[in-house]
């Protein structure tokens, strides 16, 4: 027998339940993805053209604005903008994941994790048909040959998906109790976006600002992405130290958040 | 044993009154009174008791907030008890229908709502697509699963989560209201639905407001109002019980019970159906009467101490409390549900202060409360919802308890043959079982253990128990 009443939300039987409920999470992933696609003409070709309109003025922006003429601009302002969509997409998705599904957690019980997760790996899923079609591209177009480096890239990535659930389950079980957690995040998003190297680069910042630019949430994935990709360089361990303690921190965070008040959700909602 | 078992389950919301959610509200708060956030507690489960047993069907009924619908989401896990204790089995797969299609989006197709309708009740993709085919069948809209939903009708869309529940084969099925809409032939349609899983010995706890529905399902009806659990029993009696809470008149505030239930007027028959009634042994009434008219025959006058072991729902204490002087009557419970029914509803029926005596309620036979020893104690039919280790437990603590030369009768449901262990059907219809309640024993069985235990015992002649129990007297074997 369980006991209903005593706290069943240990971190075991949580992933216990995320495993038994995989198949959810799949099929809300691919409701998404289909949802965001089904019935528009062209699809997921409407993906990739707000990078290359993003991209495309910034160049302006930047060459032909501010002058900056920084050696394969278009390639790296890319690389940091899809990883910076995936995170920023996944952080504003995920304040709704829980609080705007009362019906459901009203009158199901599965495990409440499962949402915020399907939110980051439905992004995580549209990060990576971007990147099957842009980075091979980018790579012949600007020859660059693959490299050993590259091998860090599955591990950056897995990285920045672990801190992005972390965060995603910090911002999902935040709404569910404070409603201005959104707004809260569009200011946080957009000063994150300019403490991220996204348009501009690491070696631009004047020397005694790059560890504090570095130790921005999102800094050490994006910079390792350019390092790897473009300048085929292995990733200095600055920036692994913060990419595995970020991505730690805020999964611990998001974890404990979740533990501690999943009981209360389908009340508050 | 149960599938579900509910310990004094409360269960307290807090509604939020100047609507929070924003930190402007708590931020404000800290200067102005009025902008303070205001909550008021709701008890919408108050120490609710009862069990459910494999393959039962039970109905729960009650008025709109008398706390049926938290109930079932309670056992189906999507809130958690406030205090008390709420036992599931570890393994029963739960199916809960407490809104039909609740998940479905407009957009996906019926076939992919279903896929993920089935995912959020726990499946995974082989068992979803091994049921697929059951639930499109079962919901006639073959030629429309591949159709979006938002261009079905609401009946299709309800056929079509009723499919789904219905075939992912729970072993515990939790249904709240969920036919309430939909037309005469799915209303059939679900019944007959029910009717089946229920052959195949299915468990199923169903919330509803129609009676015809109710006894088409159920064997067994729980009243709810106002949180508590008011009546377990029989369906028949059930309903007219909650036609009565119906036309009750409504306490705003803080419900007082016992107010609640002098307000509802049960006459006998009905109550004789009730729970707490039949799970003493039945004979409710006449059982309580015989208790006290033994004890007088066997020379019990008011100004002596007298121990009630096992007094149930109180049908002795109702006769004895006035018969007795003040603070004479002592009676012990072990199962505080009966006890609670026996306050609320016997003793105020009867007018009967509580107070006339004492009644101590605990699991382990623990009489320390008392200070007194007794001349009389008596275990009316006790001992056929105890196991042999209970009622030496039992024997033992009231040995303790007598004073010099004091007697403890005990009547129980004799089994004639020390060496049958097969259940037994007595003349007046109830079956009694060697190891499981109600419990019959013989009387060398019994006889042996309290000898054991340092009593002396011996048959008492008497024939008049209105259940046909033989009686038998311990006491001290030296006069002690």
């Amino acid at each position: 027998m369980i006991d209903r009443a005593a706290p069943l939300d240990s971190l075991a039987t949580t992933l216990g339940a995320l495993v038994r409920y995989r198949t959810l999470l799949r099929k809300l992933v691919l409701k998404d993805l289909k949802l965001k696609y089904r019935g528009s003409v062209l699809g997921f070709l409407w993906s990739l053209v707000n990078p290359l309109v993003m991209i495309a003025v910034y160049s302006f922006a930047f060459r032909y604005i501010l002058h900056n003429a920084t050696q394969g601009f278009v390639f790296l302002v890319l690389i940091g903008i899809l990883a910076w969509t995936f995170f920023s997409n996944a952080a504003m998705m995920s304040t709704g994941a829980i609080a705007d599904s009362g019906s459901l957690l009203k009158s199901v019980f599965f495990p409440r994790a499962i949402l915020p997760i399907a939110t980051v790996l439905f992004n995580l899923s549209q990060y990576l048909l971007m990147a099957a079609v842009f980075l091979p591209v980018m790579m012949i177009a600007f020859r660059i040959p693959p490299a050993a480096p590259l091998l860090a890239y599955p591990i950056f990535l897995a990285l920045q998906v672990i801190f992005t659930i972390g965060v995603a389950l910090i911002l999902a079980t935040g709404t569910t109790f404070f409603r201005d957690v959104r707004h809260l995040l569009e200011v946080a998003l957009a000063v994150l976006f300019w403490t991220t190297p996204i348009v501009y680069e690491l070696s631009q910042v004047p020397a005694r600002f790059r560890v504090a630019l570095l130790a921005s949430p999102v800094a050490s994935y994006v910079v390792a992405y350019k390092e790897i990709l473009f300048y085929r360089r292995w990733p200095e361990p600055a920036v692994w130290t913060f990419a595995v303690a970020y991505a730690i921190i805020a999964v611990a965070i998001g974890t404990a958040l979740l533990l501690a008040f999943e009981d209360r959700f389908a009340e508050q909602t | 044993m149960p599938i579900v078992e509910a310990r004094e389950v409360s269960k307290r919301f807090l509604l939020r009154h100047n609507p929070s959610g924003s930190l402007k509200v708590h931020f404000l708060g800290l200067f102005q009174r009025g902008h303070q956030e205001r909550v008021e507690e709701f008890w919408a489960l108050r120490e609710v008791s009862l069990r459910i047993g494999r393959g039962e069907s039970i109905g729960l009924i009650g008025r709109n907030g008398s706390g049926k619908s938290t109930l079932l989401k309670l056992i189906a896990a999507i809130h958690q008890p406030t205090s008390g204790h709420l036992l599931v089995e570890r393994d029963a797969r739960i199916g809960t229908m407490i809104e039909l299609g609740v998940g479905f989006h407009p957009e996906l197709t019926g076939a992919e709502n279903v896929g993920l309708n089935a995912a959020i009740y726990g499946f995974s993709q082989p068992e979803i697509e091994a049921l697929y085919p059951a639930i499109v069948k079962y919901s006639g809209l073959e030629h429309f699963m591949d159709v979006p939903l938002k261009n079905y009708s609401s009946g299709m869309h309800m056929r079509l989560g009723f499919a789904i529940a219905a075939n992912l084969d729970p072993d515990l099925l939790l249904l709240d209201e969920v036919f309430a809409v939909g037309d005469q032939d799915f209303q059939k349609q679900c019944i007959r639905t029910l009717q089946t899983l229920q052959s195949r010995g299915k468990t199923i706890v169903f919330v509803s407001h129609a009676p015809a529905a109710i006894r088409a399902i159920c064997r067994r009806v729980c009243v709810l109002d106002r949180g508590r659990l008011v009546f377990d029993g029989d369906v028949d009696a059930g309903l007219a019980m909650y036609e009565k809470t119906m036309s009750a008149p409504e306490v705003d505030g803080e419900p007082a019970p016992r107010q609640v239930q002098t307000a509802v007027e049960w006459t006998d028959a009905e109550l004789d159906l009730a729970w707490h009634r039949t799970a003493t042994g039945g004979k409710w009434r006449e059982s309580g009467e015989w208790q006290l008219e033994f004890l007088r025959r066997q020379g019990l006058r008011p100004d002596q101490f007298v121990l009630d072991v096992g007094s149930g729902s109180l049908s002795g204490a109702r006769v004895m409390l006035p018969f007795m002087d003040q603070s004479r009557y002592w009676g012990y419970e072990k199962d505080r549900r009966l006890f609670e029914m026996g306050v609320k509803i016997e003793l105020v029926r009867a007018d009967v202060r509580p107070e006339r005596g004492h009644l101590i309620v605990n699991e382990w036979f623990d009489l320390s409360e008392s200070p007194h020893r007794f001349d009389f104690a008596i275990a009316n039919g006790f001992w056929s919802r105890l196991t042999l280790n209970a009622i030496a437990r039992c024997v033992s603590s009231v040995l303790k308890k007598l004073a010099p030369g004091g007697r403890f009768y005990a009547s129980w449901v004799e089994n004639p043959d020390p060496a049958n262990f097969e259940p037994i059907v007595h003349s007046q219809g109830a079956t009694t079982y060697p190891d499981m309640e109600p419990f019959h024993y013989s009387f060398d069985v019994l006889a042996g253990v309290c000898r054991a235990l340092g009593a002396a015992v011996e048959r008492v002649d008497d024939r008049t128990h209105p259940r046909g129990e033989s009686v038998m007297l311990i006491t001290r074997a030296h006069g002690g």
